[in-house]
């Protein structure tokens, strides 16, 4: 993957004028992200869905506001489309997850590794309130920025900060619980 | 184990902490990487080509401002329909998809939030009117349809609400109100260091539940709900208590960690409460303008005497 600037906003500018470099560019530096950010809602469709979006910010490039986010337009995009999908699939996941829960947590004392940590992480993760573990995932995973997280999720930046200050806490009460030593390398 | 410096975003938030707090919650947003699914295996090569031999088909569209329609919940009905025009099926498959279309359209929750800094009103598919605090949240089924009208709140809200024959209910984090055509406050900050629902209602007539109990509120009378069952209705003045609208602030008899919690939220500042400095301890405080945090931290601090600490970025009350 080719890695793109920081600000794509001259890269929207020339998109907007028809710059078909310019939306390889962003298709290449941005597809396997979206496809990664697309499985974790959905496998069903995924690439689909990645596909369709840039299609249409091909299609409607001349709409195309440079001052906004094209990564959180991109995201939305997809995040829309596999939306009702997600749902479904979400709570066949959780359910999932709660059956296949990791054994019960290592003593404090044992030293846990990374993958097992990892592991305990991912089931906290699913257990948080959906809103706040799709803020949290869009910022910790897909690198956005709370304001584009924000514009993706359709609530206030305020909002976002509270959903992932809230799961930040959660997760580190339960790091505390099961690997306190590892919170304070 | 993972070293990834911290977003800024996020150091921000961070740094507004209480600082025994902050190298814990920096050290989990790091390991919280060990969650990440790894990077998809996907074929970037063969996906632009797919795409690359579809983008020559038409001139832009030319569309209104796409980037204004897109909101976030669910794509409008038109993206359902492509397979069902890609391959014309019976009317049946038609009517289905139409049907689930509007099915989930419906279902869909979406949610309005209240600018940060400001006051919010907007009115309810039913024709009710809601005032939002700011910061607060309310989301409501699109349509409100159903046996019931239903919406949840997190923060400060007053419901002007319409009588249409069913029951309006406000779900917070831990109770519901449930009224007929009345005028109410509702304030519940999940979060807060003392954290309750309190409604005050103006008039006609509301039930706060909560706990599998409930109270059956008068105008002009308050109940809180803290864990347990609805406290007993007490005397109050509901207009006061909605001094917020207005750009004011009034509390009655809340705990001064819900205090300070409705505080940080409508001045978008973190309010701590510093060692020994109880957060359950009750204040009744009334001022019809409210321009800043400082004068009416300074007011609190008064009342209960203890000192205000301003900060870069944050207020402490702490003990004298």
């Amino acid at each position: 993957m080719t890695p793109l600037p920081d600000d794509l906003r001259p890269l929207v500018v020339r998109l907007r004028a028809g710059d078909r470099a310019a939306f390889e560019a962003l298709f290449r530096g941005l597809h396997g992200d979206l496809v990664r950010y697309a499985r974790s809602i959905t496998p069903d469709g995924a690439e689909d869905a990645v596909q369709d979006a840039f299609l249409r910010v091909w299609r409607r490039r001349d709409t195309l506001d440079p001052g906004r986010s094209i990564k959180a337009l991109l995201y939305t995009a997809v995040r829309n489309k596999l939306f009702n999908r997600a749902r479904d699939a979400s709570r066949r996941r959780d359910l999932h997850e709660t059956m296949d829960a990791p054994p019960s947590p290592a003593q404090p004392d044992a030293g846990l590794d990374a993958a097992l940590l990892g592991e305990h992480l991912r089931g906290w993760l699913a257990d948080l309130p959906e809103r706040q573990r799709e803020a949290f995932r869009l910022s910790r995973f897909e690198g956005l920025s709370y304001a584009e997280t924000a514009e993706v999720m359709a609530c206030s930046v305020k909002t976002v900060e509270n959903h992932i200050g809230r799961a930040l806490r959660t997760l580190r009460d339960q790091i505390q619980r099961v690997a306190p030593e590892a919170l304070s390398l | 184990m993972p070293n990834t410096p911290l977003p800024d975003d996020v150091r921000r938030w961070i740094d507004q902490q209480d600082e025994a707090e902050r190298g814990a919650l920096a050290r989990t947003w790091d390991l919280a990487g060990l969650a990440a699914a790894p990077d998809a295996a996907s074929d970037t090569d063969a996906a632009w080509a797919r795409l690359d031999a579809l983008l020559d088909d038409g001139e832009p569209s030319g569309l209104q401002a796409w980037q204004d329609r897109e909101r976030p919940g669910l794509a409008p009905p038109a993206d359902l329909a492509p397979p069902w025009r890609r391959a014309p099926q019976t009317a049946a498959w038609v009517g289905l998809l139409a049907a689930a279309a509007v099915a989930l359209f419906v279902w869909v929750r979406p949610t309005t939030v209240a600018a940060s800094d400001a006051v919010l009103a907007l009115t309810l598919p039913d024709g009710s009117a809601v005032t939002l605090a700011p910061g607060s949240e309310i989301a409501y089924r699109r349509g409100l349809g159903g046996d019931a009208r239903r919406v949840t709140l997190e923060g400060q809200a007053f419901f002007d609400v319409t009588s249409d024959g069913r029951p309006f209910v406000v779900e917070t984090f831990n109770a519901e109100v449930e009224v007929l055509g009345t005028q109410f406050d509702v304030l519940a900050w999940p979060d807060a260091a003392a954290a309750e629902t309190a409604v005050a209602l103006v008039e006609g007539s509301v039930r706060l539940r909560s706990q599998g109990a409930f109270v059956v509120l008068e105008p002009g009378q308050t109940s809180r709900a803290a864990g347990g069952a609805p406290t007993p209705p007490t005397a109050v003045d509901a207009e006061a208590v909605a001094a917020w609208r207005d750009g004011g602030f009034s509390v009655v008899d809340a705990p001064l960690g819900l205090v300070t919690a409705a505080l940080a939220a409508r001045f978008g500042r973190p309010v701590g409460l510093g060692p020994g400095v109880d957060a359950a301890r009750r204040l009744t405080l009334y001022l019809p303008s409210a321009d800043s945090a400082d004068v009416v931290l300074r007011d609190v601090a008064a009342y209960l005497d203890l000192r205000l600490d301003v900060g870069p970025a944050r207020y402490d009350l702490v003990s004298r």
